[in-house]
């Protein structure tokens, strides 16, 4: 509780008598809220991004009339277009898991934010476990996903779902082992205390940065590659590939629960990516960060401005990669997944393990 | 694994690494570059001159030979005139564009070289019918014209009579 | 009643009653998603005793991770007809009700201390458990012997799965 920005506030303004559990609540229901507004902003401007730069990679302009200035509403309209339409429950659907699995989808994308080191005090909970929480809520979505399929009673959904599963637990193996060089390097699951430890001169004591450069990067383009495909992510989108299985795992979606899907792609991606900077791009930190006063109101703005911007930009190569590279075929996801990613990952982790300890004895 | 086995999974690795670099170049040129797309109906694409639009027709050297009628595989112009000795009453000269598919066969055979296809090319309307298009600029005779045709009518009436006595 | 009665019966209740919808569920991908809930329950139970490492690590591998695998086994495997399923169930009663007999007995003949003494604080649990675990004179050997155990397993799979032809064609 105590690394909560909002229970702080909150404490401060309520009645001194306010029993704690009615502030835990309180606390809880104003953070969620606070993320889903974050969430729904961050996927307006990511998808109005991703078109954007879809097109200018494909010498086209992409939306420019919705809102006037370079479409900049193209995507609320979608939004609004997407609230309005007639949610479409099948017939044929199993009633519970059709209605559940966008619910556990979005929960478990949401529940993400909450250890997100946004900027220095900003988090809606510091626990000691960080990413290892982060880690287990993304792989609720694969389930979400699953039951999605599943509940659709639609051979596409299933082919889709089943694609989930089989890629999900391949990659959450990399994934979890690239993770591993950061973790011993900052010795902690934490976020913020591996944002804490990067702040240094000017600002750019960045694990890539530091001297286990060496493993750092390559753990970083590891970890990338791996979220990309635990993230249903082109060239990793096997689940919903839409020239083969219509729009796979959430083909028969509409409306809102449809958006739900959406949401939860953008959510991942930007979780993902501010995974990446909290570990190895330094997190809030910036350069000339030092010249700051410790207390100054500037140091949350820009600090959240400039892990704003190192995650968008990780968000945007994301972006790019899916604009360059074809879908690959469902064995070849395979073969990467567990004959190069996995073998690369262990290889990297002992040698940032022997790095660490061979520092560590010095 | 054997030791080529070992070499391929390198090979394969590094292949993967920079052709995806490499793609990332290319499309990053691209994203940089300036972009063809025409904001359509405020602006127009630039054909490049040599655009097989719709027709016009330059009506006053037309001399209603219809060699391009004949020349249209289609069979789409059809026009219609009467002859005032050297003026033209035009009535008609339709293009149907419903059937025209824009092959210029109709432009060469003209020996007056006055039928042409010009870069306009939006024919979007709701009903056929306005795909049938009229050529004329003017219909019947200009004041002009009429004029004149008075005046040849008027010498070959006074010929007449001159000659009659 | 206080906070932690509450969120021990809320958790409990997700979890037997997950556990139940699994057993009694028709279709077998719906007692597989009942079991979802189960984990969750458990996972809950383990952070209202003060382990939350193992309460995530509950939900990273049994939700994340075996139960995807169950649900695509289950995927895989056409729908069984009722035959077999009828002939298993007695035996499968007594391979279901015999541990948690041994269980009950076990459990009933300790001395009650109760669950209280065990809740703690959270604190820097990640860094005792891997000490715990690493150490020589911790569980270091019960846990190397657990990976030999299951690489053993790993190694047993492989070879089960693969293909009679063994030519030597790679992908
Ligand atoms: S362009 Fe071709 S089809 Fe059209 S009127 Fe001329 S000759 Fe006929
Ligand atoms: S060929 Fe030329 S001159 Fe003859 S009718 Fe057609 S447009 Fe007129």
């Amino acid at each position: 509780m105590d690394g909560n920005f909002i229970s702080h506030l909150l404490s401060a303004s309520l009645p001194p008598g306010f029993p704690f559990w009615g502030l835990a609540l309180l606390a809880a229901f104003l953070g969620a809220l606070c993320v889903v507004g974050f969430v729904s902003i961050l996927a307006l401007v990511s998808v109005w991004l991703e078109r954007k730069i879809a097109g200018h990679i494909q010498a086209r302009l992409g939306p420019m009339r919705t809102g006037g200035w370079h479409g900049w509403s193209q995507t609320l309209a979608d939004a609004i277009k997407l609230l309005t339409k007639e949610d479409v429950i099948l017939r044929g659907a199993d009633p519970v898991l059709f209605r559940l699995a966008p619910a556990l989808v979005m929960g478990s994308a949401l529940a993400m934010f909450a250890v997100l080191p946004f900027a220095p005090g900003v988090q809606f909970a510091d626990i000691d476990l960080g990413v290892y929480f982060l880690l287990a809520v993304a792989s609720l979505t694969t389930i979400g996903v699953i039951m999605a399929g599943w509940g659709s009673n639609n051979k596409w959904s299933l082919y889709g779902a089943m694609r989930e599963a089989a890629q999900a637990t391949s990659y959450e193996i990399p994934l979890a082992l690239s993770l591993i060089p950061p973790i011993l390097h900052f010795g902690t699951f934490s976020l913020l205390s591996a944002t804490e430890q990067q702040s240094g001169w000017g600002g750019m004591q960045w694990y890539i940065f530091s001297d286990a450069f060496w493993v750092a990067i390559p753990s970083f383009f590891l970890f990338f590659t791996a979220a990309l495909a635990e993230n249903k992510r082109a060239p990793f989108d096997l689940p919903e590939s839409e020239s083969e299985l219509v729009a796979g795992f959430h083909t028969e979606y509409s409306g809102l629960r449809f958006a739900f899907f959406f949401l939860e792609e953008y959510a991942a991606m930007f979780a993902a990516s501010a995974v990446a900077t909290a570990y190895w791009l330094g997190g809030w930190n910036f350069p000339g960060m030092t010249f700051l006063s410790t207390g100054s109101l500037w140091l949350p703005i820009l600090g959240a401005l400039a892990f704003l911007l190192k995650a968008m930009f990780l968000v945007c190569v994301m972006i790019w990669i899916r604009w360059t590279l074809p879908r690959l075929r469902i064995d070849q996801v395979m073969t990467l997944g567990w004959k190069y990613l996995t073998p690369l990952a262990l290889g990297i982790m002992v040698a940032a393990a022997g790095w660490e300890a061979w520092r560590a004895s010095l | 694994m054997t030791s080529s086995a070992f070499s391929r999974w390198w090979r394969n690795l590094s292949d993967g690494v920079i052709s995806t670099a490499r793609g990332m170049r290319i499309t990053l040129r691209t994203f940089l570059r300036k972009p063809v797309t025409v904001q359509y109906p405020d602006e127009k694409p630039d054909l490049g001159g040599r655009y097989r639009g719709i027709h016009y027709l330059e009506q006053d050297l037309c001399i209603y030979c219809d060699a391009c009628a004949k020349a249209c595989p289609v069979d789409c112009i059809e026009m219609d005139a009467t002859r005032h000795g050297k003026e033209l009453e035009w009535h008609a000269f339709t293009l149907d564009y419903n059937r025209c598919m824009l092959c210029e066969l109709c432009v060469y055979p003209c020996p007056k070289d006055c039928i042409h296809q010009g870069e306009e090319y939006a024919l979007v309307t709701e009903d056929r019918e306005d795909m049938v298009r009229d050529l004329l600029t003017w219909k019947g005779l200009t004041e002009e014209q009429k004029q004149k045709v008075a005046e040849v009518e008027a010498l070959k009436a006074q010929r007449a009579a001159g000659g009659g006595e | 009643m206080n906070g932690e009665v509450l969120s021990f019966s809320l958790f409990s209740a997700l979890a037997v009653g997950g556990a139940g919808l699994a057993l009694f569920s028709k279709s077998a991908v719906r007692s597989a998603f009942a079991l979802l809930a189960s984990f969750l329950g458990v996972a809950g139970l383990y952070l209202v005793l003060g382990a939350d490492f193992l309460a995530v690590t509950q939900i990273l591998l049994y939700a994340g991770g075996i139960l995807v695998l169950y649900l695509f086994g289950l995927m895989l495997v056409p729908p069984e007809g009722d035959e077999p399923r009828a002939l298993r169930r007695p035996l499968a009663l007594v391979v279901a009700v015999a541990p948690v007999a041994v269980l009950l007995i076990g459990f009933l003949s300790r001395p009650s201390h109760g669950a209280r003494a065990v809740l703690a604080e959270p604190t820097e649990t990640v860094k005792e458990i891997g000490l715990a675990l690493l150490r020589p004179d911790g569980w270091l050997l019960p846990f190397e012997y657990a990976s030999i155990l299951l690489l053993a397993a790993l190694v047993g799979a492989v070879h089960l799965a693969r293909r009679s032809v063994s030519n030597e064609e790679a992908e």
